[in-house]
């Protein structure tokens, strides 16, 4: 098989080929958002820990 | 000595109880109950004005029509199941009551489908005529709504247990019940479909009686845990 | 190993061992998909009678069967959580959905692009494709349920008792589908069923339904990760963790 006749396909390319990009575009999608997901929880984890931390020690701090 | 010691009224009792009274506000409230009913009437109107007034082509499409317009009906009816009882408090007090919260809302379906489903059943018929459905098919007709509308409420009871806490959930209500009733749709108005064609329909019929036993036995689970989740604060 | 699952329900223990597991399921996925989609595109042979438009079967099966299993997932671990209340479960079906649902649309599209050669419509209400597009209203339902309770727990534990009751419901709408489907076509061949299927055609479609399952679990390890720190707003451990990250 040459290259000619994997883009082809015999006449279905456009069908095969744009079912796999469709797939390789939701596959990549799912793991942008995941790790997007995963991100966004890390960052708010921070910042209330932040938060947390700033109040602790004005807290503890002798007056 | 007497002892005065109150007895608590039997589980029959207490199911009794249950659906007496809610019987007895369904009549106070008739008019909620004739609700539903209108609207599937109303939706069954508009399949001819929207299609053709022609009979043929009605009857092709009659059972459809019937069967779609008493799933929807049905959902409706569903904001009167639990909504009122979980408002007042009512339900709090049937979730704390130590009862088996599964047969008490059980019984209120059951109840509920005597009201808004059987009324369904019954009018059926005078609307498939409209539709130009034959009058031989009625029995098959009946015989499908009434084990169909049975289902029905019992998984839009399950589904109202899980929404009835949620502002405005009639339409989350609709999206969560609509895919699971499919099924008794199909089984539901093709049987009707193959009594028009003079075809034998003992086997959706026996589908339909299965799924209503199905529904029944496990169902009652289901809403109990969904409205205890729902009621908890 | 009883043990090792116990701790497993611990969140910094999880939080650290699904985030070290990722890594050896995303790169051998990756592989075996490159591997799968060259045996599929160049090596098996062409159909005799869908020709080589049948090679869509390669990502349209896999779609198709993880869109199922994800759900079945989703519904065990949710009834784990509610039926032992362990709080990972629930994370773990939390995180399920949103795959599962992307799934399950790749399964609808590519399907439909499949269809539209073999059938010339772009739509058919065969028995699959009807099931699958019932399937989603199921994982939607499922979000849309969750989306609309602000308690984590209470959203929890009623989209458990959906779950459950939506994998219950799933053989039998896939029965009812099929069986409205067959009044029509009288003795059915699903459309879209894999051509008959020779060795040097099976072993890419393998490949690619353990490639995306492999790929499926990577992903259920971000977004697991992402619900147990959303769980766990003011655990103490998180410090450490989130520094390390």
């Amino acid at each position: 098989m040459n290259l000619r006749d994997v883009l082809d396909m015999g006449d279905y390319g456009v069908y095969v080929w744009s079912c796999y990009g469709l797939v390789l575009a939701v596959l990549v999608l799912n793991v942008w958002l995941g790790k997007r997901s995963l991100a966004e929880q890390v960052l708010s984890a921070r910042r209330r820990l932040k938060i947390a931390d700033s109040t602790n020690s004005e807290s503890s701090s002798p007056s | 000595m007497q002892s005065s010691v109150p007895t608590t009224p039997g589980l029959g009792n207490i199911l009794m109880l249950v659906m007496a009274r809610d019987l007895r506000l369904a009549v106070r409230h008739w008019d909620q109950v004739l609700q539903p009913l209108m609207f599937f009437v109303i939706v069954t109107t508009l399949f001819p004005l929207a299609i053709s007034p022609a009979l043929d082509e009605l009857r092709r499409i009659a059972p459809g029509v019937l069967w779609v317009a008493a799933m929807l009906a049905s959902l409706l009816a569903l904001e009167s199941l639990f909504r009122p009882d979980v408002e007042d408090g009512t339900m709090e007090q049937w979730v704390l009551s130590g009862q088996p919260l599964s047969l008490l809302l059980l019984a209120k379906t059951a109840t509920h489908w005597l009201l808004t489903g059987l009324p369904l059943v019954l009018m059926a018929p005078i609307v498939g005529t409209a539709l130009g459905m034959p009058q031989s098919v009625w029995p098959v007709l009946a015989a499908t709504l009434a084990l169909g509308t049975g289902s029905l409420s019992i998984l839009g009871a399950i589904g109202a247990a899980l929404t009835v806490s949620v502002r405005r959930g009639s339409v989350l209500l609709a999206l969560l019940v609509l895919p699971l009733e499919m099924p008794v749709l199909i089984f539901g108005a093709r049987a009707v479909d193959l009594a028009m064609h003079g075809e034998p329909v003992a086997g959706p019929l026996n589908l339909l009686v299965a799924l209503l036993l199905f529904f029944v036995s496990l169902g009652p689970f289901a809403m109990a845990a969904a409205m205890r989740i729902s009621v908890e604060s | 190993m009883w043990l090792w699952f116990h701790k497993l329900s611990s969140p910094p223990y999880a939080y650290r061992t699904v985030g070290l597991m990722r890594p050896w399921l995303f790169w051998p996925a990756i592989l075996l998909m490159i591997v799968g989609a060259f045996g599929g595109l160049v090596l098996a042979p062409e159909d005799y009678q869908q020709k080589d438009a049948f090679r869509i079967i390669y990502v349209h099966v896999p779609s198709a069967s993880l869109s199922l299993m994800v759900y079945v997932v989703m519904a065990v671990a949710a009834a784990v959580g509610v039926i032992w209340r362990i709080k990972l479960a629930h994370a773990v079906a939390a995180a399920c959905a949103p795959i599962g649902a992307w799934f399950t649309v790749a399964t609808l599209v590519t399907g439909s692009i499949y269809g539209k050669p073999m059938w010339g419509t772009w739509w058919e209400w065969d028995p699959r494709l009807t099931s699958e597009l019932i399937l989603l209203f199921l994982y939607l339902g499922y979000m849309a349920l969750r989306a609309s309770f602000d308690d984590t727990q209470r959203a929890d534990r009623a989209s458990a008792i959906l779950a459950i009751v939506g994998v219950v419901n799933v053989p039998i709408v896939k029965y009812s589908v099929v069986w409205w489907n067959s009044l029509h076509q009288g003795p059915s061949i699903s459309k879209l069923a894999a051509p008959s299927i020779e060795g040097s055609m099976l072993w890419p479609l393998l490949t690619m339904m353990l490639a995306f399952i492999l790929y499926f679990g990577a992903v259920l390890c971000d977004r697991l990760r992402g619900e147990i720190l959303r769980r766990e707003r003011n655990a103490s451990w998180l410090s450490e963790s989130i520094a390390s990250s």
